[in-house]
C-alpha cells in the first residue's frame, strides 16, 4: 500500500500542475484581446432575447409572432453601423456582408467590398466605448429592447460572444476582424 | 545526493504537467494570395489553433481516431508517469539499502521511448510546413516542457545509476541502469 502511494506520487504533481495551468488562464493565447489603437470592423453575428420582453409580456402585442430585431452601434455618440431587421426572431443571425442587389443593378452604384461589410469602424480605444442598441422594429414607432456600452479593448479578434449583456438579451456575438483583413486582390488599399 | 534526485524527480512531474497541458504547437493557416479575401468570410482563417497533447488526444478520440489517440496516450502521458512512479519508488528501495522491483530496470531499459512522440511531433511539423499556401506550424511551450521533462528524467536516472555504483560496486545489475 505504502509502495502504491508512493508509486502515484509523481502522477499527483502532474496532475496538479495540469489543473494549476487549467484554471490559471495561461491557455488564453489564442484569443488574445485586440491591440489598441489599431482599426477593427467590429459587425453583429447574432443576438439572442428571451421568450418575452423584459416586463415579461410577450413581443408582438397583436400575435404571438417574436420581434424584428435590428442594432445600431454608436461611437464617440455618432451612429456608425445599422444592421437590417431580422423578422419574428428570437436568434437573429447576420451574414458578413450585405447588399441591396437593387441599388447595384438599378442604380449603378460602384461595388467595392468595403461598402458591403456588415458591420462599422471604429478604432480600439480605452476611452471611447462601443454603445450596442437592440430594437425591435414596429409599424409606427420602433422598441427599444436594451443598449449597452462595450470596452473595446475587451474584444477578442473573430468572434466575441457577450452573454447577458442586459435584461431580455441572452447573448450577442461580434465579428472583430482588422483592417488588414480587408481583400486586396481587387485593387483595395490595405492600411 | 538523494535530495538532487529527488528534486529532479519532482521537477520532472511538474514540466511533464507543463507539457501536456500548455500548447505544443500553434497551427497559423493561410490561403496563399487569396488569404485575404476568404479569412474575411472564413473567420477561422484568422484564428491560429493551439493544441496541447491532451487536447490532442480528447480531439483524435472525438473525430473516432482511437488507435492514434491511445498510441499518443501510452507514449506521452501513461508511460512517462509510469515511469516517473516506478523510478520514485525505485529510489526510496535503494535508499533504504533494498533491492528495488523488476519494473525499475524495466523503466530504465524502456527510457529511450519517451521521445517517441517528441519524434512524432517533429515529423508532423516538417510534414506542415510543406502544405502550399503558406500554413505554418509554430511550436510552442508545451514541447519544451515536455522534453526537459523527459531529459530531467534521464538525468535522474543517471544519477541514480552513479549513487547507486558507488553504494554497491560489486553488483552487476548496477551497469546499464540508464539503458
Amino acid at each position: 500500500m505504502k509502495k502504491v502511494i508512493k508509486f502515484l506520487i509523481p502522477a499527483l504533481v502532474a496532475a496538479v500542475t495540469v489543473y494549476l495551468v487549467g484554471v490559471s488562464g495561461v491557455r488564453e493565447e489564442d484569443s488574445a484581446t485586440v491591440p489598441t489603437e489599431q482599426d477593427y470592423y467590429v459587425g453583429v453575428q447574432l443576438v439572442e432575447v428571451t421568450a418575452t420582453d423584459k416586463d415579461g409580456e410577450s413581443w408582438d402585442s397583436f400575435n404571438d409572432s417574436g420581434p424584428d430585431l435590428y442594432v445600431v452601434f454608436h461611437w464617440q455618440g455618432v451612429k456608425v453601423f445599422k444592421s437590417s431587421a431580422k423578422e419574428d426572431s428570437l436568434i437573429a443571425h447576420w451574414s458578413e456582408a450585405e447588399f441591396d442587389l437593387r441599388d447595384y443593378a438599378l442604380q449603378g452604384k460602384p461595388t467595392s467590398i468595403d461598402d458591403v461589410i456588415a458591420g462599422a469602424r471604429v478604432r480600439i480605444s480605452e476611452t471611447e466605448p462601443l454603445t450596442i442598441t437592440l430594437y425591435e422594429k414596429d409599424l409606427l414607432k420602433d422598441d427599444l429592447i436594451a443598449s449597452f456600452d462595450i470596452d473595446l479593448t475587451k474584444l477578442t479578434e473573430g468572434t466575441h460572444t457577450i452573454t447577458d449583456p442586459a435584461p431580455s438579451v441572452k447573448r450577442v456575438v461580434l465579428r472583430v476582424l482588422p483592417f488588414s483583413a480587408l481583400p486586396s486582390l481587387f485593387g483595395e488599399k490595405k492600411e | 545526493m538523494p535530495l538532487l534526485i529527488r528534486f529532479l524527480l519532482g521537477i520532472s512531474a511538474v514540466l511533464l504537467g507543463l507539457g501536456l497541458s500548455l500548447p505544443v504547437m500553434k497551427v497559423i493557416p493561410r490561403l496563399g494570395p487569396f488569404h485575404d479575401y476568404f479569412s474575411f468570410f472564413l473567420k477561422d482563417l484568422n484564428s491560429p489553433q493551439s493544441f496541447s497533447l491532451l487536447e490532442g488526444i480528447r480531439t483524435l478520440t472525438g473525430e473516432g481516431h482511437y488507435f492514434i489517440a491511445v498510441i499518443i496516450l501510452i507514449f506521452s502521458v501513461i508511460f512517462p508517469l509510469w515511469k516517473l512512479g516506478v523510478l520514485w519508488v525505485g529510489f526510496s528501495d535503494l535508499i533504504q539499502q533494498k533491492r528495488p522491483g523488476r519494473a525499475f530496470y524495466l523503466a530504465e531499459k524502456l527510457g529511450k521511448y519517451s521521445m517517441v512522440d517528441v519524434f512524432v511531433i517533429a515529423l508532423l511539423v516538417v510534414s506542415i510546413k510543406g502544405l502550399p499556401g503558406g500554413s505554418r506550424v509554430v511550436l510552442q511551450s508545451g514541447l519544451f516542457f515536455f522534453a526537459l521533462s523527459v531529459l530531467t528524467v534521464m538525468l535522474a536516472s543517471w544519477l541514480i545509476e552513479k549513487t547507486w555504483s558507488s553504494q554497491s560496486p560489486n553488483s552487476d545489475e548496477s551497469t546499464n541502469l540508464s539503458g
